[in-house]
């Protein structure tokens, strides 16, 4: 092969495919993924002149994914579409800190 | 044979490296006439309509910081959408009204066209996507959906806000997100001061609006941040060391 350029030149194209971007995005798949329980929803304390936003505080029950242990805190937008009830049980997704999943596990 | 080879090989990376693409519509010459798009962030919720409006201002803020001001202009009015202005609304039925996936599409920018002019936009977002409720994912959406509105399509570098699935965590704008943003600003501007009025914009004489471009951004989480793309300036620098090998390979091009 090393005598032919044009094969040559097809190995380092198909080499180089995923560097030029022809990868699929995958789906969700962050490093941290944990099973946990809605265990605190707190409200900010004192008139806010921002966003208004909540602290959901889980306890977590298994890890799925990476080393997370012990309690999670998420900042959830008050009137945003997910309303977290206490005592129910999520699958939480995390990357670098940033919350990239979160849904109620049935 | 080398010559072949170094071209292709530049052509790759200058692809990757230039990974922002314009809209069907806006590259069919139809354009906004005039500067800023000014919206209305329509909810009969007045909570969520305050919200909306502070992340769409944050949104505008970030692009223009980098671009230039006075691209888009938001204001709020508590009350039902209505169809004929620029508006961003929340959608609680978003499946129903758009035809999109309400599990993995965040929201959707939809402009209109009357003769040669994008006539009024629309950004529509998924009321029932739990990603929503997170501030820097809305952000993002919101920033990601500005930009479709001035007519920036899906960016083929996965670290681009205009990329189409949405990064976690995000890290601002990618300069492919400004180069675009720079290019169509520009050929818009400079459209509106020529009057320009394309061929193929039904002769200018249009009066019914006609829905164009639909854009959305899915969920995505990376395990690194990043997606696919690369980095454009890794893939270039790639493809010129590629390039350059090959111009230095022992390997004489002797057909079998």
């Amino acid at each position: 092969m090393a005598e032919k350029p044009f094969a040559w030149f097809v190995t380092c194209l198909l080499w180089a495919g995923p560097v030029f971007g022809f990868s699929v995005a995958p789906q969700i798949n962050c490093p941290t993924q944990v099973r946990a329980i809605a265990s605190e929803v707190r409200e900010p304390e004192g008139a806010t002149t921002g966003l208004s936003k909540q602290t959901v505080v889980f306890a977590i029950e298994e890890s799925i994914k990476g080393s997370a242990s012990g309690n999670l805190e998420v900042e959830l937008l008050k009137f945003g579409p997910l309303v977290v009830e206490i005592g129910k049980e999520y699958l939480v997704q995390m990357n670098q800190g940033k919350l990239c999943w979160l849904e109620s596990v049935e | 044979m080398k010559k072949l080879i170094v071209f292709c090989f530049t052509l790759l990376a200058w692809q990757n490296a230039m990974a922002y693409r314009i809209t069907e519509d806006f590259s069919k010459g139809f354009y906004w006439s005039s500067f800023p798009v000014n919206f209305i962030v329509m909810d009969t919720d007045a909570n969520r309509m305050q919200m909306i409006t502070n992340l769409a201002k944050n949104a505008v803020q970030e692009w223009e910081s980098t671009i230039t001001e006075g691209l888009w202009n938001i204001t709020s009015q508590q009350s039902s959408p209505t169809s004929n202005r620029n508006i961003i609304r929340w959608s609680t039925k978003f499946g129903k009204e758009t035809g999109l996936s309400e599990s993995t599409t965040l929201a959707v920018a939809i402009r209109y066209t009357r003769g040669p002019y994008i006539a009024r936009a629309e950004i529509i977002i998924n009321g029932n996507h739990p990603m929503n409720s997170f501030e820097e994912q809305l952000n993002t959406v919101l920033v990601h959906e500005l930009g479709h509105i001035l007519g920036l399509d899906h960016s083929d570098n996965g670290q681009a806000v205009m990329a189409p699935t949405l990064q976690v965590p995000y890290y601002g704008l990618h300069w492919d997100d400004q180069m675009g943003m720079d290019y169509t600003v520009g050929e818009t501007k400079r459209r509106q001061l020529i009057g320009y009025v394309s061929p193929l914009s039904s002769s200018g004489e249009t009066t019914e609006e006609s829905p164009l471009s639909c854009g959305t951004v899915d969920m995505s989480g990376g395990s690194s941040g990043g997606g696919s793309g690369g980095n454009p300036i890794f893939s270039l620098g790639l493809g010129l060391l590629l390039a350059l090998l090959a111009l230095k390979s022992p390997f004489k091009g002797r057909a079998a």
